[in-house]
């Protein structure tokens, strides 16, 4: 790789430090990294300085809207970001640039965000970055991994996306054609009004790991994307008529083998077989596609052990095949992300007046010209 | 002058809105939690920092009152328009006659 | 339609330059429906002012309420980052 990434430096100083701020869900995080002067490599691994979190969790059976998860981000937002210069020992001043997450997200909370933004780079006189937070996961995932071009399957709340790398894009291969794998299990988790403490999908895996029998689920792989939302629609009315006042009544909440009820735990366990066999299939489909062994999961889903699981047992079939993924620190939604893949921009020059400074709740991650890659 | 003001116009009234006599703070009527995650048993734990003792900390809490003012005096304007509109259909449309003895 | 509902909001900060900044940070976002309402955000000396013209009291209350919440913010950061 020969591009250079110190076009822009300062004089004096032999590294950069950058303040990155996410918001687009229900997790508001702001982070403090480090890139030293020169390529990153093996040798030369980007620092996290400072990773502060805080999400806005709803009781058990609700959903998070808009208005006070812009709420919470803006209550907070002030005090999280107090929270990561002090964890990182630094002033504002000693910043090179304020990255925050332009889309794509909801659109009230990344608002409430890029307020702060605005007037933090206007107080400490620093330049603004925009960035893109699927990319964001995706140059968090390489970094940390060492990943270096691998498929990327992107998994969370509000994204479901398979992706792979060619000519200075990040290229979308399949995705869902409806709703994200996150939303299919943390709705799944209201109905069975399952704590969201720390997260519907991780207690759903839990319960997942108590479930025995699997239940026929179906399965909407279409060529190289994939449909939930009719296994969601499907698993919940079994979940309405497990509670009702005569589940053995539905033939399907029957096992066949033991004649007993399923449990929740077994819808659990179904749903995320069928699910994560599904992101199996195009994860694989693709990796053919653009001959590749590598895979790279991002995203809050990501951090499911059973997904890994699988994934692994099907990379672990091809030559040299290997499987990277990051721990929840990264592969939540985090801010330390958002200012590394913002920094990688910074660097490149690319910045953001205050006009161009708009969020979006879309924001296609093909849009973005990697100008900080030239393989 | 140290206090947010707003002035309203319309085609019928005009108003000055003020931030009150106070005592002011950071944690408005009209920007709680959404009534429904209470009521689904979940606590506030976002409130707004309590104002500092400082100019632009005193600014904060007048702000939240005087948007509180706000908010209660167009909500209740629309709600009067809303009342009339709904008075005029009742005698409109249900043949009502509102001033009948 | 005309805007005939409108409501001038004066913020006083300590100094034009926090009321530069504050103008500065609200003024790139768009509002919705740009046909039923406008905001203009502009300073007079220490002030913020901030004018809203919509066609009805709902479409300004709900504008207004957000602006008030991200000047808000805006104090907050001042406040705790300045200097």
């Amino acid at each position: 790789m020969t591009v250079d990434l110190d076009k822009f430096k300062k004089p004096g100083k032999d590294y950069y430090l950058a303040l990155g701020l996410e918001g687009s869900a229900n997790k508001l995080g702001v982070g403090v990294i480090k890139h030293n002067l020169g390529q990153l490599s093996s040798e030369n691994r980007a620092e996290v300085l400072s990773n502060v979190r805080d999400t806005y969790i709803t009781p058990p059976g609700e959903g998070f809207l808009p208005r006070d998860t812009a709420r919470h981000h803006r209550n907070w937002v002030v005090r999280i970001i107090k929270k990561s210069l002090v964890d990182a020992g630094i002033k504002g001043t000693d910043l090179d640039c304020i990255c925050f997450t332009q889309g794509p997200g909801m659109g009230a909370p990344l608002q409430s965000v890029v307020i702060a933004a605005r007037t933090l780079s206007q107080l400490w006189k620093l330049p603004l970055i925009g960035v893109n937070h699927c990319v964001g996961h995706i140059e968090m995932g390489r970094e940390i991994t060492g990943a270096n071009n691998p498929v990327v399957l992107y998994v969370s709340g509000g994204n479901t996306q398979i992706i792979a790398y060619s000519r200075q894009r990040y290229r979308i291969f399949g995705e869902t054609l409806d709703i994200a794998i996150g939303n299919c299990l943390d709705r799944f988790a209201r109905v069975l009004k399952i704590s969201n403490d720390p997260a519907p999908g991780y207690n759903i895996e839990q319960m997942a790991k108590k479930g025995k029998h699997l239940v026929t689920l179906p399965y909407t792989v279409k060529g190289m994307d994939l449909s939930m939302a009719g296994i969601l629609s499907y698993i919940e009315v079994l979940a309405k008529d497990l509670f009702s006042s005569n589940p053995k009544k539905n033939k399907n909440l029957i096992d066949e083998e033991s004649g007993e009820l399923i449990t929740p735990e077994d819808l659990c366990y179904s749903l995320q077989e069928s699910l994560f066999s599904m992101l199996v299939e195009i994860t694989e489909r693709a990796m053919a596609h653009v001959q590749s062994n590598q895979v790279l999961i991002v995203g809050g889903v990501g951090s499911n052990e059973r997904l890994q699981e699988m994934m692994e047992l099907m990379v672990n079939e091809r030559k040299n095949g290997s499987i990277h993924a990051t721990d929840e620190r990264f592969c939540i939604d985090n801010g330390i992300m958002i200012a590394h893949a913002g920094l990688l921009s910074y660097r490149m020059g690319q910045i953001n007046d205050l006009k161009d400074t708009v969020c979006t709740q879309r924001f296609r991650t093909d849009e973005v010209f990697v100008s900080w890659r030239d393989d | 002058m140290n206090s947010p003001i707003a002035e309203y116009s319309s085609p019928d009234i005009n108003k000055t809105l003020t931030a009150g006599d106070g005592p002011h703070s950071t944690n408005g009527k009209t920007t709680q939690i959404s009534e429904f995650v209470t009521k689904a048993g979940g606590e506030d734990r976002d409130k707004p920092t309590e104002a500092s003792d400082s100019q632009l900390g005193q600014l904060r809490a007048k702000i939240t009152s005087l948007q509180d003012n706000i908010n209660v005096f167009l909500t209740q304007r629309m709600k009067q328009v809303k009342d009339e509109g709904d008075i005029e259909r009742r005698i409109l449309d249900d043949g009502v006659d509102e001033d009948s003895d | 339609m005309s805007l005939d509902y409108k409501l001038k909001i004066s913020i006083p900060f300590e100094n034009n330059n926090q009321a530069e900044i504050a103008g500065n940070s609200l003024r790139p976002d768009p509002i919705l429906k740009a046909d039923e309402m406008t905001v203009d955000f502009s300073t007079d000396n220490e002030k913020l002012i901030c004018y809203f013209q919509g066609v009805s009291d709902r479409v300004i209350r709900v504008a207004v309420s957000n602006v008030l919440d991200n000047i808000k913010t805006i104090i907050e950061c001042i406040e705790q980052f300045e200097g």
